[in-house]
């Protein structure tokens, strides 16, 4: 019989092993998305070039009258190197600071989700769970950023808040040595100081959702109000006979 | 019966232009919009927490100084957000008013063409036409009523852009609306921010003046940095409601004179369409003239609702110009009357249109004057708001909710 006491470390490997899956989960949509499509990318190049190899074979079996065992055994060979190959490379472009930087809008969402879930394993705890909730939001901003002009002063902030401020505040964070992260400095340890700088992120983030939103609100409102002059005639508004 | 009872019927259109908007002083600016006794209430209760927790903390402490900071950033948010919506009046065009495009342009040529239709400009319709003065070749009149059917396609098409710049303007009129709703929201917001700083201001000056013997200096950095800063941000926060008090209302200017505008373009295309049908049965009555103008019976049916009033008045009229045919000119009258009718109408617009004009310039200079000035303080503001970024939020005094 096992005394709970010698099931302690079993239960604590599992609590790690989940924490590690909660770490290594995708924090939002977007960059799932952005992964799937590089994923897909890959496997069609794959099953383009093991085709070609194939009807390479085929070729080359018909003018030299069948290609015999070791041609079917080179074949198979080179069919898969060329499959392993694209499969591996090109890896998935990983977003730095600077590309975060110049990436356009659209996909500025799903990039900035795949940094941050790559920066979690140097975070502590509270700002790993803080970035779920970012993760959700900028799921939330991506269809908005989908339509909107580049040069919109909405669309500097979201660059501003998204691309600069938040790769920032990490890396300032990162920067600290590990034994200062936890000491105080100017009121508050760095750690404390990351998640707060992440929570008034996290909640700005939310607001110019909305903002960018209201722009589309505020049409659909006007064609109401439009339709309403136009056709139902109780407005005076100059309207009816 | 005279020509008079044909006619009569299509009173006289007024359009009156608005007068400009006055400046509007901060001064008057409070108070425009109702804040609930609730509201106020809840105000309080943040003033005097927020009061509280400044008194105690110790004057010399940088979180006396992160306390005061939250003073020099309260209603932030609403100042920016009323500043981006206030000049909104300054991008609203006056564009469907001038003469080079939409409106205004097609009735410049819808008078044009219909100056070219005019049996007043044609000289003696009733005069036989001939060939070197003496051979008889047609009727001058035949030839006149054969010229409506060549305009008509022109005429219609005019129309039809009228009725679209109507509905540009009706369009326009619908997105004013939703921004002066969206105005008094912001407004109503600034109240708030305007009646709870006017409560911090009293309640700051009775404390200092409490603590004035105990604890000397305390009252006097309250007095210096915390009250000094309420008092201007009052003032920041007054000047920002009376301009956009002063934009919402010109708002409401534009709208007016867009109403206006497409009352205008409703009379312009019922008194034409009007003279047009009046010509069908002139024409039928004096040459018994088959004038067909399908394009314009067709425009009849889709705007309905605009000659419905006019195709009344000419059903009634088309027996008594059948009647008066025998007396010659006296049809011819009738149509000249219907053509003067179009005339008063682009008269009256064109009118309108120079007091509308000059209504809007003043407004519009009026406001930009107050615009400028308010910029100054929101750029003050926006510096003190990047110096103090960290102490903005889950401040007392951070911005309203919702």
């Amino acid at each position: 019989m096992n005394s709970p006491a010698s099931n302690s470390n079993e239960t604590l490997n599992a609590a790690a092993r989940s924490l590690r899956n909660v770490r290594m989960m995708p924090i939002g949509t977007k960059s799932q998305a952005l992964r799937r499509a590089h994923f897909w990318g890959k496997l069609s190049k794959a099953v383009v070039a093991v085709g070609v190899v194939l009807i390479g074979a085929g070729i080359v079996g018909a003018v030299i009258d069948g290609i015999g065992f070791w041609g079917v055994m080179i074949t198979g060979i080179v069919g898969a190197a060329a499959a392993y190959v694209l499969m591996r490379y090109p890896e998935m472009p990983m977003p730095t600071t600077e590309s975060l930087r110049v990436t356009d809008l659209a996909t500025l969402a799903g990039k900035t989700e795949i940094w941050l879930e790559a920066q979690r394993p140097a975070l502590p705890a509270p700002a790993v769970t803080l970035m779920q909730d970012i993760g959700l939001r900028l799921d939330q901003l991506a269809p908005q950023l989908q339509t909107l002009d580049e040069n919109d002063p909405a669309a500097r902030e979201v660059r501003k808040l998204v691309g600069e401020h938040l790769p920032e505040l990490i890396n300032g964070y990162k920067k600290i040595p590990d034994s200062l992260k936890n000491k105080e400095h100017a009121g508050k340890t760095p750690a404390q100081q990351l998640v707060d700088g992440l929570k008034t992120i996290d909640r700005e983030i939310e607001t110019m959702t909305g903002q960018i939103s209201r722009g589309e609100l505020d049409k659909l409102a006007v064609r109401g109000r439009y339709l309403e002059m136009r056709y139902d005639n109780a407005d005076a508004n100059g309207q009816g006979v | 019966m005279s020509t008079e009872t044909v006619t009569q019927t299509v009173q006289e259109l007024k359009l009156t232009p608005p007068d400009p908007v006055p400046t509007v002083t901060p001064q008057q600016a409070m108070g425009l919009v109702p804040v609930t006794d609730e509201q106020q209430s809840k105000l309080a209760q943040r003033v005097d927490a927020y009061v509280a927790d400044l008194i105690a903390q110790d004057v010399n402490s940088p979180e006396f100084g992160k306390r005061v900071d939250q003073l020099t950033n309260m209603g932030r948010k609403e100042i920016m957000e009323a500043s981006a919506q206030s000049n909104r009046f300054l991008d609203k065009p006056i564009r469907r008013m001038d003469a080079e495009s939409g409106v205004g342009a097609d009735l410049a040529e819808l008078r044009r063409v219909v100056e070219d239709l005019d049996p007043s400009k044609k000289g003696n319709l009733m005069t036989k036409q001939k060939l070197f003065g003496i051979i008889p070749f047609g009727s001058k009149l035949r030839n006149y009523f054969d010229s409506y059917q060549s305009s008509q396609t022109h005429i219609s098409s005019i129309l039809g852009r009228l009725g679209n710049g109507k509905d540009e303007l009706l369009m326009d009129n619908a997105a004013i609306d939703v921004e002066r709703q969206n105005l008094w929201v912001a407004m109503g917001k600034l109240e708030q921010m305007i009646v709870m700083s006017k409560q911090l201001d009293a309640k700051l000056e009775e404390k200092s003046a409490e603590l004035e013997l105990s604890d000397p200096a305390k009252s006097r950095a309250i007095k210096e940095s915390a009250l000094f800063y309420v008092r201007q941000r009052t003032q920041d926060l007054l000047t920002q409601m009376a301009v956009t008090v002063q934009g919402y209302l010109a708002l409401d200017l534009v709208k007016k004179n867009n109403v206006e505008l497409v009352k205008g373009v409703d009379r312009a295309s019922t008194t034409t369409v009007g003279a047009l049908r009046t010509a069908v049965t002139v024409a039928q009555a004096m040459t018994n003239q088959k004038l067909v103008l399908d394009q314009i019976t067709s425009l009849n049916t889709t705007t309905a609702n605009i000659i419905d009033s006019t195709g009344k008045l000419l059903r009634d009229n088309t027996a008594r110009i059948h009647e008066q045919a025998a007396g010659a000119t006296i049809p011819l009258e009738t149509l000249s009357r219907a053509f003067q009718n179009i005339y008063d109408t682009m008269d009256a617009i064109d009118t309108f249109k120079l007091k509308a004009l000059d209504s809007m310039k003043q407004t519009s200079e009026a406001l930009e004057k107050e615009v400028e000035k308010s910029k100054g303080y929101i750029a003050r503001a926006e510096g003190q708001a990047q110096a103090v970024k960290a102490t903005q939020d889950s401040g007392l005094l951070a911005a309203l909710e919702g």
